[in-house]
């Protein structure tokens, strides 16, 4: 356990855990868009800076997701300085985006109601990665990547880009978009994946062998299956989650002698 | 398989649903999910007669889960002390591998939240001494917090003593 001071107040963290997750675990919000603890941090959408000072740290200014709580340190969540840098990050991000629901919420909170910057850009998304991250590092599939990025280009990233063959076709990307750039869409036979407004990937969808109901694609299956054992895999049934709770509970009224009485109630 | 056991005694069920009623009130529950059911199943005729049934199903919180083995972020937990399996929501990014899983279709769906969230025995209140609410508040008694030791015990005997109930 380390102990460090957020906003004056004493904490004791978890050795190697960030200041994010420190300050959340006491009650103390940072705002953040791009943070998911399971993907771990990328600091890239600067919203969760804050003012860190310590033993061989001259106060500056850190994304506190990337910033390990060590011994010592002082952290600002909230001072005037960053209330302001992060009031500007907010308009550039409003600016470049059509507000989305959780841009517009952080926006609120600090008192941000416009922005004084314009772009071209108007689509949601605000490259920060996450998507890409989380189908890299958690799905495993590594079907997104930024494009245009890289050495001698003059932008972080221009857009988000599929590979279609090994998208599997999950939506943990939709679900996980903090701005709602990435879309799903399901049909009764397949599932589209929207993103800038364009259906960029179409997969088909298996149906419960029950009742009919279209509920996965082939490759998230196959995907699932590769995770479990091969005992596991032998009692796995293609079925929709509500049809597989009813025929257990079928077979187990089945099993059950009938009349039989506990007796220990009276 | 956890050290403890839900038991339903299906003689006493009347179906009252007060089991997902009071899960979903502690567990703060949104439209949609849910972590316990009362699933009908019937009326089938046995032996001539109607006869409806209702089987209470909570997560079995299995030995080797399906659910665990499928997450692939270690959202998916069996704790050690008990054999409880529960989500560490923090962790879930709610790929829905688990819920294509689990044979009992038992992981849920929390739309609000954007993750999969599931029954974990109330590990709050059983670590608080506590029975989980689905039992607390079982209105006809027919739901039973014990070891599974007990449980197999106790379905043994009542498959003995329906066994030396000859038909007439």
């Amino acid at each position: 356990m380390v102990s460090l001071k957020i906003d004056g107040k004493d904490v004791r963290a978890a050795e190697g855990a960030t200041v994010l997750e420190a300050a959340l675990q006491e009650g103390i919000h940072i705002p953040t868009l791009c943070y998911h603890k399971a993907p771990g941090p990328q600091g890239l959408c600067r919203l969760c800076i804050v003012e860190a000072e310590g033993p061989g740290l001259r106060r500056t200014i850190l994304p506190s997701c990337n910033l390990t709580a060590l011994e010592g340190l002082k952290i600002d969540t909230a001072s005037p300085l960053i209330q302001s840098i992060r009031k500007t990050i907010v308009e550039l991000l409003m600016a470049n985006t059509p507000a989305s629901e959780s841009l517009l919420s952080i926006a609120k909170s600090l008192g941000v109601e416009s922005s004084r910057f314009t772009s071209v850009q108007k689509d949601p998304c605000i490259l920060c990665g996450l998507c890409v991250k989380v189908c890299r590092n958690s799905i495993g599939a590594a079907a997104l990547s930024l494009a245009d990025g890289g050495s001698g280009s003059r932008v972080v990233a221009s857009r988000v880009v599929i590979d279609a063959e090994a998208c599997i076709g999950c939506g943990t990307c939709a679900n996980i978009c903090p701005v709602q750039a990435i879309r799903i869409e399901d049909s009764q036979t397949d599932r589209n994946i929207i993103l800038y407004g364009q259906v960029v990937n179409k997969m088909e969808l298996v149906k419960c062998e029950q009742c009919g109901q279209a509920h996965a694609t082939q490759k998230f299956i196959s995907s699932v299956l590769s995770r479990l054992t091969p005992e596991q895999k032998t009692a796995f049934r293609n079925l929709c989650p509500e049809c597989s709770r009813v025929i257990h509970a079928e077979s187990l009224t089945g099993q059950i002698p009938p009349d039989s009485h506990c007796g220990n109630y009276g | 398989m956890s050290i403890y056991y839900i038991y339903q005694d299906q003689k006493r069920c009347i179906g009252c649903y007060a089991c997902e009623v009071h899960c979903k009130t502690k567990n703060c529950l949104a439209i949609g999910p849910r972590f316990c059911r009362i699933i009908q199943v019937g009326p089938k005729h046995v032996r001539g007669i109607p006869r409806l049934n209702f089987v209470f199903m909570p997560c079995f919180h299995c030995e080797k889960p399906w659910c665990v083995s499928a997450c692939p972020t270690g959202a998916m937990q069996k704790r050690a002390k008990d054999g409880i399996v529960f989500i560490d929501s923090s962790l879930c990014v709610g790929c829905k591998s688990c819920i294509t899983a689990c044979p009992w279709g038992v992981p849920q769906w929390d739309r609000n939240s954007g993750k999969a969230v599931k029954c974990d025995y109330c590990k709050d209140r059983i670590d608080k001494g506590l029975k989980p609410a689905c039992v607390t508040k079982c209105t006809a008694h027919a739901l039973r917090w014990m070891s599974a030791e007990e449980a197999s015990e106790l379905k043994r005997q009542q498959y003995a003593q329906e066994l030396a109930k000859e038909p007439a």
